[in-house]
């Protein structure tokens, strides 16, 4: 006579089966007694008592503990194997029976395919977009709208709605966004940590992100709240919410904004809003004095790279540093070569962004270096340029701009627009310094890098027929992690001669640096 | 719950641009692709109005209502009565129709030459001449038979002479009606009104009529749920395919009707009659899903759709919380088999009130069980499968009741929820038999169309615009 | 397909909730949500419900093709499934609650102790009928009945004394002894604890001293729970807060009122293979507590020496 056991995990049979079951293995030649209870330790205290098991087992009440004695090995084996079958047989197939099943078409259909769905992503033409938005919420869903030419009467509704029901509405117009260290839409691969940003610009949370990877740190969530959030008529519902969340939230530890100034009342709402979080706030409203921002726990910043840095600092427990507007002193040498190449008359910068937050903080940063700068989307209503396809003195022009996107994809991905720009400069005998911006990251571009030298190096040739050199100034906004990485991209763009900065800002003032005094 | 989403995995539906689906599940999230397209054809008007309404608590608790009373209908065949003694408001001079509202001059071939025809056997008018210029005048009146209860196949002309069916819904006495099959070849309901199609309906009238109502009668009626049931586990759809239900009726009727103390001739004819005719239980299902159906209807802010019905011009469907109105758009052609001899340049668009059993969860939705009708468009038993899988995507519910036993014995999609079909631009797919387009020559074959996509568009237009929400 | 649920019990969660499917039967299954412990299920009957339970009644429905792991999600109301087109609408259905708490049954009234003999009685002609391990009569005989009987009878009856006595060590002692113990995946010692609890909650009504007991005893027995399986723990779970199944609860009601007993009984003992008639053991040794005489314990001299006990027979 002997015994054996066996365990089988998780399974769960009515009781009916599982004593019809028992009899079944009873029944089995040489076999005198079986059991199959759950292995619980007063059953297996109960089996060792009655001698059906030979010593006490680790209990491990959610699995199946079958018992058998029979006259030998190897009936007790083979009744054991022949019990494992039986229970693991399924009761019905389920699989596939040829016919053809319809795709989801709308977002409760898609919670059909995909129950636990807690989020939709809204690409659709902008017109579309607010009905999906208003389904994805009504059906419990927070909602990135990526769409844009979505109406304020449209957006308002959608992000009051939300907020009623403690329902996230990023966008309309909201580029990016990274929710669980997941990128959304045109977004970075960004390392994890602690600092949670929440941003109405999409390059500038995109910046951020990428800087906050490069100092070695990490980020819990990436919030956007599209480009009219902060506006007065929507109140910065999203941002309020997004620090509301954060605050709330264990892992994050500093919270990060970024955002052109919003109007006065609403600054003062998220700016309270973010003093009441008890967590370190760094606050980027680009162009806006950092002096009128630093109070208690809110720290003021003056460009996205400086809101990186302290970020980082904040999250490593180190005090804030005052930042400097002066260029560091690794760039000294690196302006005083590039200026020795340059000729009297090759006195402006042209800069030819794709990001328009990038646009931005470079017509502040020359404005204030430099004077004037002409621009699409210039600081004063004088600077604005007055033919947008040809530069005058210091240009720097948005080519995201929907003057130049109208049928076709947008200049992160499709570069020929500013390659033809690159060229038209070089012409340009006042050219000194060619200022760019590449982002790398979901969405954009796969290789950068090649899509530019060509035409980098086409460009210096024109120079060199005139008897010119030009000068490249790019800062390059990604991570290492990014589908086209990081230093890949930057050291082919290094092997044309393009000067690298870590951040737009600095690549900014290095450009003002080169053709300022000399 | 902005702060639950941080602790869950996220899981993203992507509407529009698949390359961040792609780019989800590339850094490790879960995604879900939609097939979308712009909702209710692009327009945007109709589109806001019909998100608004998705998920709408009140619309949820009104299509409860309304499902509620449609599903738990228990309809029985209580008697034959001619359409003058059975439906009320039935004028003398009124004739009904297939579909929505329409008036004389636009009918389609063969409902006009059912209305003359049913004008020679009311004895209105002597000659089809005379008879043509009385329905063009304005001394008889055109009804749908939906407006009073009723449902017909095809043209769908009753006229107060006509012996109906009648059905009675235990659960709230609410009535249905619907006139008895003539059998195939040259009849009126496609649009024939020679002599022998008269003499027939003259029969039914004296003869066939009397005979059911006597045996109905001496059954104390006939309970109709159950052999829908079982004609679903014996490949009838009841719609098209009515083959099994018919029997079952047959069945149910002859003993008694062997028993009644008409002349033996006469029952011998009648059990002939019905036993030549595999679509005899058709009109009888028809009222069955009119009497289910009209138990649904009037509840303010439904979106269940009540009726589907097509006058050879325009189809049309009316929903539960938009009374009388009609959504309607021009009638489809019917994808199909036709017989030998025609070809779909002789068809007549899509006809008939019998798109009630569709709108009621069998036919075309409960084609999985009736492999035989995909053979129509050259499917496969799967196709049929897949059909009826479709629709569970724009019904509210099943229909415990009717199963489908290809399906594992699933329940049936039953409840047509509007706001499902503009969302997904899935249509309501129906069975049917195709007319030929001009009077009299008949059915010319069978087949499937789908429901304009256009009346549902309409019908989310005046439920969105009904209902007023707070944001 | 969309299936409406017709109740649900007052534990479910009813607008979202994220779960997986943790066991399939052939007419109900077994949800494990993820904020926690316990589970939730659905049945399909015409009128077993569950405070954990989401009822519906569809025919013509086969769970057998949902398997363990699937995911499972509510949003706004609507429960569905991961790769099955099966939703159930949880909006509209009607919110089923247990009435044990209040019932107040007072078991010195003759037509109380009467319905209670008659229900014994009953459940030891059904066990003997189906031939179960367990005998109720045999938990009061000591070394009489199977080895189950025999390693049980012990614990049951120190646990009837010191729940008698407000001695909750002496009792969460008893417990612990039963958890687990017997076969099903209700096992069942915890079957007849989930009765006791039952009967506790019964008689408790606003007694303050005795609704003392049950809690803090209902806290602990929660503890020892983990010593069993996850489906077990949650009916535990739920009788240590007086919420049982329906057929249970309306037994306790029958009792109470005398009505409709004998229907009651053979309701509740019908459930499952043997646990139905272990939960009704549970129950009626509960309601002997803190009432002597007692139907188990006719004199106080009976108290402690359960061999005497058939003497009410």
């Amino acid at each position: 006579m002997t015994t054996s056991q066996r365990m089988i995990k998780n399974l769960y049979r009515d009781s009916v089966s599982l004593m019809q079951f028992s009899e079944k293995l009873r029944a089995l030649d040489g076999i005198q007694q079986a059991s199959a209870v759950m292995a619980t330790e007063n059953n297996i205290s109960l089996l060792v008592e009655a001698g059906l098991l030979a010593s006490a087992v680790p209990p491990s009440p959610n699995d199946l503990l079958i018992v058998v004695e029979g006259k030998d090995e190897a009936s007790v084996s083979a009744a054991l194997d022949q019990a494992e079958a039986m229970l693991k047989a399924k009761a019905v197939d389920a699989g596939e029976d040829g016919v053809r099943h319809v795709p989801p078409r709308s977002v409760e259909m898609g919670l059909d395919s995909m129950p636990s769905a807690n989020f939709v992503l809204i690409s659709t033409p902008g017109e579309y977009a607010a009905a999906e938005a208003r389904k994805a919420l009504q059906l419990g869903l927070h909602v990135m709208m990526f769409s844009d030419n979505v109406s304020m009467e449209e957006e308002i509704p959608l992000k009051q709605y939300a907020r009623d029901h403690d329902l996230l509405v990023m966008g309309p117009d909201c580029g990016t966004a990274i929710i669980n260290g997941i990128p959304l839409g045109f977004a970075n691969v960004v390392r994890r940590g602690d600092i949670g940003v929440v941003a109405a610009s999409g390059t500038g949370l995109q910046q951020v992100t990428s800087l906050i990877d490069r100092f070695g740190a990490g980020i819990t969530q990436a919030i956007g709240t599209g480009g009219h959030d902060l506006k007065s008529e929507v109140g910065g519902i999203t941002m309020l919410q997004g620090i509301d969340a954060l605050a709330k939230d264990q892992a994050t530890k500093v919270i990060l904004l970024v955002s052109k100034p919003p109007s006065p009342d609403v600054m003062k709402n998220v700016l309270d809003k973010a003093a009441k979080s008890k967590k370190p706030v760094v606050v980027e409203f680009i162009g806006a004095d950092p002096k009128t921002i630093t109070a208690g726990n809110l720290y003021g910043v003056k460009t996205l790279e400086d809101a990186a840095s302290a970020a980082v600092l904040l999250s490593k427990g180190k005090a804030v540093k005052k930042f400097s507007n002066a260029l560091p002193a690794k760039y000294k040498t690196l302006v005083k070569s590039a200026q020795k190449k340059l000729k009297k008359e090759q006195r402006y910068i042209r800069g030819l962004f794709s990001g328009g937050t990038f646009c931005y903080e470079t017509v502040l940063s020359l404005s204030e270096a430099l004077g004037k700068v002409y621009s699409n989307t210039p600081i004063k209503k004088d600077e604005k340029i007055p033919n947008v396809w040809k530069s005058l003195e210091h240009t720097v022009i948005d080519l995201g701009d929907d003057l130049f996107t109208q049928g076709r994809p947008h200049p992160m991905i499709d570069f020929r627009l500013r390659n033809e720009r690159i060229l038209q400069e070089a012409e340009d005998p006042e050219t000194a310094v060619i200022l760019l911006d590449v982002v790398l990251g979901y969405g954009s571009n796969m290789d950068p890098a090649s899509e530019l030298i060509p035409a980098i190096q086409h460009a210096q040739k024109i120079a060199a027929k005139a008897k010119r050199n030009l000068v490249f100034v790019a800062s390059v906004c990604g991570t290492d992690s990014d589908p086209q990485s990081l230093s890949r991209q930057e050291a082919r763009l290094r092997e044309v001669g393009v000067i690298l900065t870590d951040s737009n800002a600095q690549a900014a003032r290095l450009a003002a640096a080169i053709v300022g005094a000399r | 719950m902005v702060n639950k989403l941080f602790e869950q995995e996220l899981q993203v539906i992507n509407v529009g641009l698949s390359s961040f689906a792609e780019s989800i599940q590339q850094t490790g999230g879960k995604s879900l692709q939609l097939d979308w397209r712009p909702p209710a054809s692009g327009n945007r008007e109709i589109g806001m109005k019909l998100a608004r309404l998705i998920n709408d608590p009140r619309v949820e608790a009104a299509n409860r209502t309304a499902f509620e009373g449609f599903l738990s209908t228990q309809p029985i065949l209580t008697g034959v009565d001619s359409a003058r003694n059975a439906i009320p408001n039935l004028g003398e001079r009124m004739l009904l129709h297939a579909g929505p509202p329409i008036e004389w001059r636009r009918m389609c071939g063969p409902m006009q030459g059912a209305i003359v025809g049913a004008i020679l056997y009311e004895g209105w008018a002597r000659d089809q001449e005379s008879a043509r210029a009385l329905a063009a005048g304005t001394e008889i009146t055109f009804a749908p038979c939906h407006h009073l209860g009723a449902v017909g196949p095809m043209s769908g002309i009753i006229s107060p002479s006509m012996p109906v069916w009648i059905v009675k819904n235990q659960d709230r006495g609410n009535l249905a009606f619907s006139n008895l099959n003539e059998g195939l070849g040259k009849v009126l309901r496609f649009g024939a009104n020679d002599a022998s199609v008269l003499e027939r309906l003259k029969w039914m009238e004296d003869v066939l009529g009397p005979a059911l109502n006597a045996a109905v009668r001496q059954l104390g009626g006939v309970e109709l749920r159950p052999i829908i049931a079982q004609a679903l586990h014996m490949g009838d759809e009841c719609h098209n395919r009515n083959a099994a239900a018919s029997s079952q009726l047959f069945k149910r009727l002859t003993p008694t009707l062997l028993k009644t103390d008409l002349p033996q001739s006469d029952v011998a004819r009648v059990l002939e009659f019905i036993a030549g005719n595999d679509h005899f239980f058709l009109n009888v299902s028809m009222a069955c899903c009119k009497a289910m159906l009209d138990a649904g209807h009037g509840v303010e802010g439904s979106t269940l759709v009540t009726a589907m019905a097509r006058n050879g011009v325009e189809f049309g469907i009316r929903t539960s919380g938009t009374g009388d109105a009609w959504f309607t758009a021009p009638a489809p052609m019917v994808d199909g088999l036709f017989f030998p001899g025609y070809s779909p340049a002789d068809a007549a668009p899509d006809l008939g009130d019998s798109a009630i059993t569709e709108t009621a969860g069998i036919g075309g939705f409960a084609m999985g069980a009736a492999p035989a009708i995909v053979q129509f468009v050259g499917g496969t038993p799967q196709d049929a499968i897949a059909y009826t899988r479709e629709m569970y995507h724009i019904t509210m519910g099943v229909n415990g009741g009717f199963t489908l036993p290809p399906l594992n014995f699933d329940a049936s999609p039953a409840g047509i929820d509007a706001r499902k079909v503009v969302d997904t631009g899935i249509a309501p797919v129906i069975n049917t038999g195709i007319a030929h387009r001009d009077a009299g020559i008949g059915q010319v074959g069978a087949g499937i169309t789908r429901a304009p996509l256009a009346c549902f568009e309409q019908a989310i237009k005046k439920l969105g615009t009904d209902s007023q929400a707070k944001y | 397909m969309k299936i409406r649920a017709v109740s649900i019990g007052e534990a479910v969660p009813r607008e979202r909730f994220d779960a997986v499917i943790q066991s399939v039967f052939d007419s109900a299954l077994n949800l494990r949500l993820a904020d926690e412990e316990h589970l939730i299920a659905l049945v399909i009957s015409d009128h077993y419900e569950l405070p954990q339970g989401i009822r519906i009644v569809t025919k013509g429905l086969s769970l057998r093709t949902l398997t363990p792991g699937l995911r499972v999600a509510t949003r706004s109301g609507i429960l569905r499934f991961d790769s099955s087109s099966l939703s159930v609408d949880l909006r509209g259905a009607s919110v089923w609650k247990c009435r044990v708490p209040e019932l107040g049954l007072n078991m010195q009234s003759h037509t109380a102790q009467q319905a209670w003999s008659t229900t014994w009685t009953l459940l030891n002609q059904e066990q003997r009928h189906k031939n179960t391990e367990l005998l109720a009569d045999d938990l009061f005989r000591p070394h009489t009945g199977s080895p189950l009987s025999q390693r049980i009878s012990k614990p049951v009856t120190s646990l009837v004394t010191s729940t008698d006595e407000f001695n909750p060590r002496g009792a969460l002692h008893a417990a612990g002894q039963m958890i687990g113990l017997g076969p099903g995946v209700t096992p069942s010692g915890d079957d007849i604890l989930i009765g006791f609890l039952a009967g506790l909650w019964s008689m408790a009504g606003e007694n303050g001293h005795q609704l003392a007991f049950i809690r803090s005893f209902g806290r602990e027995l929660i503890q020892l729970a983990k010593g069993t399986s996850e489906i077990s723990r949650t009916y535990l779970y739920h009788a240590a807060q007086g919420q049982f199944s329906s057929s249970l609860s309306h037994l306790a009601e029958a009792i109470t009122t005398s009505d409709c007993v004998e229907e009651a009984a053979r309701a509740a003992m019908r459930v499952g293979h043997s646990s139905g008639m272990d939960a009704v053991t549970g129950l009626l040794i509960g309601l002997c507590v803190w009432n002597i005489p007692s139907p188990l314990y006719p004199s106080p001299a009976g108290r402690g020496d359960g061999g005497e006990g058939k003497d009410y027979l």
